[in-house]
């Protein structure tokens, strides 16, 4: 292959992109966006979220040990499970997915960064502060007490009086926010930020796994944010979604969450298995045995885990047919697991030598075992009858850990031995790390393998304690017993992570000798040099590589534009499209993180007044952030390699920011679907309620049509103006009146369709129909509301002269999301105004 | 700007790999939908009813499913990319699973009665 950039470099190049990706020191930190700063910030912080609901696991088990055992009392228990499982699965699981992919994802793709480096630093903080102020309720007895799965109506405001509840839906649904700008990044990075050759089939597993995970978010977290909205409004105003005698029903809560609780062990477990991909290669030194099957598998797994949302509720009264087709697909999902699992084996028999016994090997051997015996008991319940008689014991409690910590803690302890190198000056220690290993493997085995039996002899879960001659105190014991012993392996692995740690690159490159690109030679700006790819393990068919982008012979050597920068490749060939320019630190997405997590929190303890000024003061700073975005095409045209010249900006469908607001769009697109279902879901359940026999008939049909025509209008003219947006640009005056006009169409039509329902006297407390009608209204509202923001933003930027028809990636953004809220609401109105006509 | 490197759109790459499972998620949620809603409205109609109809779904499904695996090739023309036998590979592979999905799940409807509970 011939080199990209065969010449040798000028000097000073590399200081100049140490000057530039310089991480700010001291107090400034906190405005750092490198994605080793922010990655290894929020992967720490996971841990510590790991650390604290560990040991509220370690005081639940001291109260389990012995039967009538009275260590903490019954309402402190239902707190400490609450936040225990809330705290692993939302604080501590998919975080540490995100910050894996933040650390990772750019290591092995050779990118500088990922594209959005901001919007990370905004997902972490707001993490950080919403994440560390619901967790801290457990001190001061405001902790949620209905179980990490919220059910309704035992956390309605009848069974649930108090803030409790709220802390758990408003931090929550804030941090689900978060995870979702984080999806956004890993979307748009693992497809347009690879080095130029890394095709589609030459993807590192781990960037396969990180795009499912974040395509997973954007389809399941809807679900359940649209339910921590629906809970929270019966909660705060009375609106019945849940309230059975008005209509309602606790059990479309359950759909919704499932929806998105089942794949969410997946979000979890996926990416896990892509770490576990990239490490037994290098520990068997062969390529993974069936690369193209494991791909299938993760995608098969990824799109089977939305079709088993009901196994979680199998024993909720669904009649038996439809419990089949769960329960089939239940076990249809064992397929692609179980082929990743092969594959796993396959590859430790092929290789040209023994596989390699670290650390981190035992870790992957340890979650081998565990995972599978998980999946084995998966299989289990996933059995029909056979969970009927262990639904909510200790056997579930056995079978998700198995699952969770086997398929997640293991691999997770795997990867931090195995790429601890790439940030720290000194490796962990292995002496230690086998006791580690030790304690965590019989600790855990000790503590989860009798809890089968103590939920098959009848253990209900969550009991805070239980009669001693129930004779379930020496299984309990024995369980307590190895908590401790996997407790003592986490402080071991403590101690050595403090001995041993310093923030630094390791003292070998590449101590493993693994083939893949984060494994090249690295510093704050990444690689010196992107480089060309031309197969999955690029170290190992080419081993001079590491010094030939050392040495800046491949792709952008240097930083022409002066700021931070990487490359875009084409998402299927990873053709090389053009530079984006990156911005750096900044204290822009930190407070807007904080004002965020201060608007959500404030609103919980029902601080309105002080919540509205942070939400303004929020929307401040992140509009100053989009500000200093789209810097425009003043750099025009740059080389990256001897004869290879590439744009500085790009705008339309190639452009990442476009990218972004289709995946933004999905989102949306998600949660009105979520929305659709639970419509549809009560008028099954109660029909009795509905419009036009229970409820007042809809508004006429002109009021619809009279709100359709003005949506309609506001789309044609964004549209007009799109493709003419050189001449309405010319004039201040045409391009203002245009976004205007846009924005009262849609405000215009969002008040029609409020004005029509209001006057027909339909109440959004009487019944669920109301409730649902109202709100699909807060749906259309949230969009017009960002839509206001935006669209005067795209004028002040216009009149700013930072509008144009080149420069235009604020116009597409906001007539993209226009498009999209003028189809939604359409399809609203559709549904809303039609349905109850066509059943009445 | 214009995009100087024209290749296959992703959203056909998408469509052509995921066909099969999104053909699976359409048959799992006509197949429950119309079984929930059928049951919820009850009547001897729906017992008659139910269990042909998700037979002659689960069919249509599986056939639709076949067809796919049978021409993925014309169908990756579409693509014309140095990935495309990945892609064709890989989508084959993740067809062949949601027709087993397919089957497994439509196969209830021939032993259980349709609105009945298990207990």
């Amino acid at each position: 292959m011939e080199l990209p950039n065969p010449d040798p470099r000028p000097e000073g190049e590399v200081r100049e992109l140490e000057r530039i990706w310089a991480t700010p020191r001291g107090w400034r930190l906190v405005t750092a966006v490198n994605n080793t700063v922010i990655g290894l910030l929020y992967l720490g912080v996971a841990f510590l979220f790991f650390l604290m609901a560990g040991l509220l696991a370690v005081v639940m088990r001291t109260q389990l040990a012995l039967g009538d055992n009275r260590l903490v009392d019954q309402d402190l228990y239902n707190q400490m499970f609450t936040v225990h499982g809330t705290t692993m699965m939302f604080l501590f699981a998919v975080p540490a997915v995100e910050a894996l992919g933040v650390m990772l994802l750019p290591q092995m793709l050779a990118a500088r960064d990922l594209p959005f480096p901001r919007l990370s630093a905004f997902a972490i903080w707001a993490y950080v502060v919403g994440g560390l102020v619901f967790f801290s309720t457990i001190f001061y007895d405001l902790a949620p007490k209905g179980g990490w799965f919220m059910y309704p109506p035992l956390t309605l405001m009848e069974y649930s009086p108090g803030d409790n509840a709220d802390f758990w839906l408003l931090g929550i649904g804030f941090i689900e926010i978060s995870a979702i700008a984080g999806a956004v990044e890993i979307v748009v990075g693992a497809l347009r930020t690879r080095p130029p050759g890394m095709s589609l089939a030459k993807m590192p597993i781990f960037a396969w796994t990180m795009l499912i995970f974040a395509s997973m978010i954007m389809f399941a977290f809807p679900a359940v944010i649209l339910a921590t909205m629906m809970l929270e409004i019966e909660r705060a105003f009375g609106w019945p979604f849940f309230t059975a005698a008005l209509g309602g029903d606790p059990l479309l809560w359950q759909h919704l969450f499932w929806f998105f609780g089942h794949p969410e062990v997946y979000i979890i477990f996926l990416p896990a298995a892509g770490l576990v991909s990239m490490m037994i290669p290098t520990m068997a030194r062969t390529p993974l045995v069936g690369y193209h099957l494991i791909v299938v598998a993760l995608i098969g797994t990824g799109f089977f885990s939305f079709g088993l949302w009901v196994h979680h509720m199998f024993t909720t009264g669904i009649p038996a047919l439809s419990l089949a087709f769960f329960s089939a697909a239940s076990m249809a999902v064992a397929v692609p697991s179980g082929i990743q699992v092969f594959s796993w084996i396959a590859t430790i028999a092929a290789g040209r030598e023994r596989f390699r016994i670290t650390t981190a090997s035992l870790f992957i051997l340890g979650f081998l075992f565990i995972f599978t015996l998980g999946g084995l008991t998966g299989v289990m319940v996933a059995m029909v009858p056979f969970d009927y008689q262990v639904h909510d014991t200790y056997f579930v409690v056995a079978h998700f850990h198995y699952v969770l910590i086997g398929g997640f803690v293991f691999p997770l302890f795997a990867a931090i031995y195995y790429w601890m190198p790439l940030f720290s000056r000194r490796m962990l220690s292995e002496r230690l790390g086998r006791w580690v290993f030790w304690l965590i493997f019989i600790g855990f085995n000790v503590t989860f393998l009798p809890m089968h039996l103590t939920g098959l002899r009848g253990m209900p879960r969550r009991v805070w304690t239980y009669p001693g001659e129930m004779g379930w105190d020496t299984l309990n014991l024995i369980s307590t017993v190895g908590t401790y012993v996997l407790a003592a392996g986490v402080l071991v692995f403590l101690v050595d992570l403090a001995a041993k740690f310093r923030l630094g690159n390791g003292p070998q490159e590449n101590p493993w000798g693994a083939g893949t690109l984060e494994w090249l030679p690295n510093d704050v700006y990444s690689t010196r040099s992107i480089p060309h790819v031309t197969s999955r393990e690029p170290l190992w068919d080419r081993p001079s590589l590491p010094q030939e982008v050392r040495d800046g012979h491949h792709y952008l050597p240097n930083a022409p534009t002066g700021w931070r920068e990487t490359i875009v490749t084409s998402p299927i060939h990873a053709r090389p499209q053009y530079v984006i320019q990156m911005p750096g630190p900044g204290w822009p997405p930190f407070l807007a993180a904080v004002f965020t997590a201060a608007f959500f929190l404030l609103l919980t303890v029902k601080m309105v007044t002080i919540a509205t000024i942070c939400g303004v003061l929020a929307i401040a700073f992140i509009l100053v952030w989009a500000w200093g975005l789209d810097p425009g095409p003043s750099k025009g045209m740059i080389e990256i390699a001897k004869g290879v010249r590439l744009p500085t900006y790009m705008s339309g469908p190639t452009s990442h920011s476009w990218w972004a607001m289709v995946v933004l769009m999905f989102v949306a697109a998600s949660l009105y679907l979520a929305y659709v279902f639970s419509y549809l879901f009560l008028w099954v359940v109660s029909p009795e309620v509905w419009a036009p026999t229970g409820s007042p008939e809809p508004p006429p049909v002109s009021w619809p049509l009279g709100s359709a025509a003005l949506l309609l209008a506001g789309s044609g003219i964004l549209w007009l103006v799109g493709r003419r947006l050189g001449m309405f640009s010319a004039s201040r005056a045409a391009m203002s009146v245009a976004l205007l006009l846009s924005l009262v169409c849609l405000t215009g039509a969002f008040a029609l369709e409020l004005r029509g329902h209001l006057a027909t006297g339909l109440s959004p407390d009487g019944n669920a129909y109301g409730a649902m009608v109202y709100l699909g209204a807060v749906l259309f509202a949230q969009l017009v509301f960002a839509l206001l923001i935006m669209g005067l933003f795209a004028m002040a930027r216009h009149l700013a002269g930072k509008l144009d028809a080149v420069r235009r990636v604020t116009y597409d953004s906001y007539a993209l999301l226009y498009h999209y809220t003028v189809a939604q609401s359409l399809l609203g109105l559709g549904l809303i105004h039609g349905f109850p006509r066509l059943i009445g | 700007m214009n995009d100087p490197v024209r290749e296959p759109p992703i959203a056909g790459a998408i469509l052509f790999l995921l066909a099969g499972p999104i053909l699976w998620g359409g048959h799992l949620l006509a197949v429950y939908t119309f079984h929930a809603v059928a049951c919820a409205a009850g009547g001897p109609w729906a017992t008659a009813l139910v269990p042909g109809s998700i037979v002659l779904v689960t069919l249509a499904a599986a056939g639709a499913l076949l067809l796919t695996l049978s021409f993925p090739r014309k169908l990756a023309q579409v693509l014309r990319c140095a990935d495309q036998p990945f892609l064709i590979r890989a989508g084959r592979l993740l067809t062949v699973l949601s027709l087993t999905g397919v089957l497994w799940t439509g196969s209830g409807a021939l032993a259980l009665a349709p609105c009945a509970q298990f207990r």
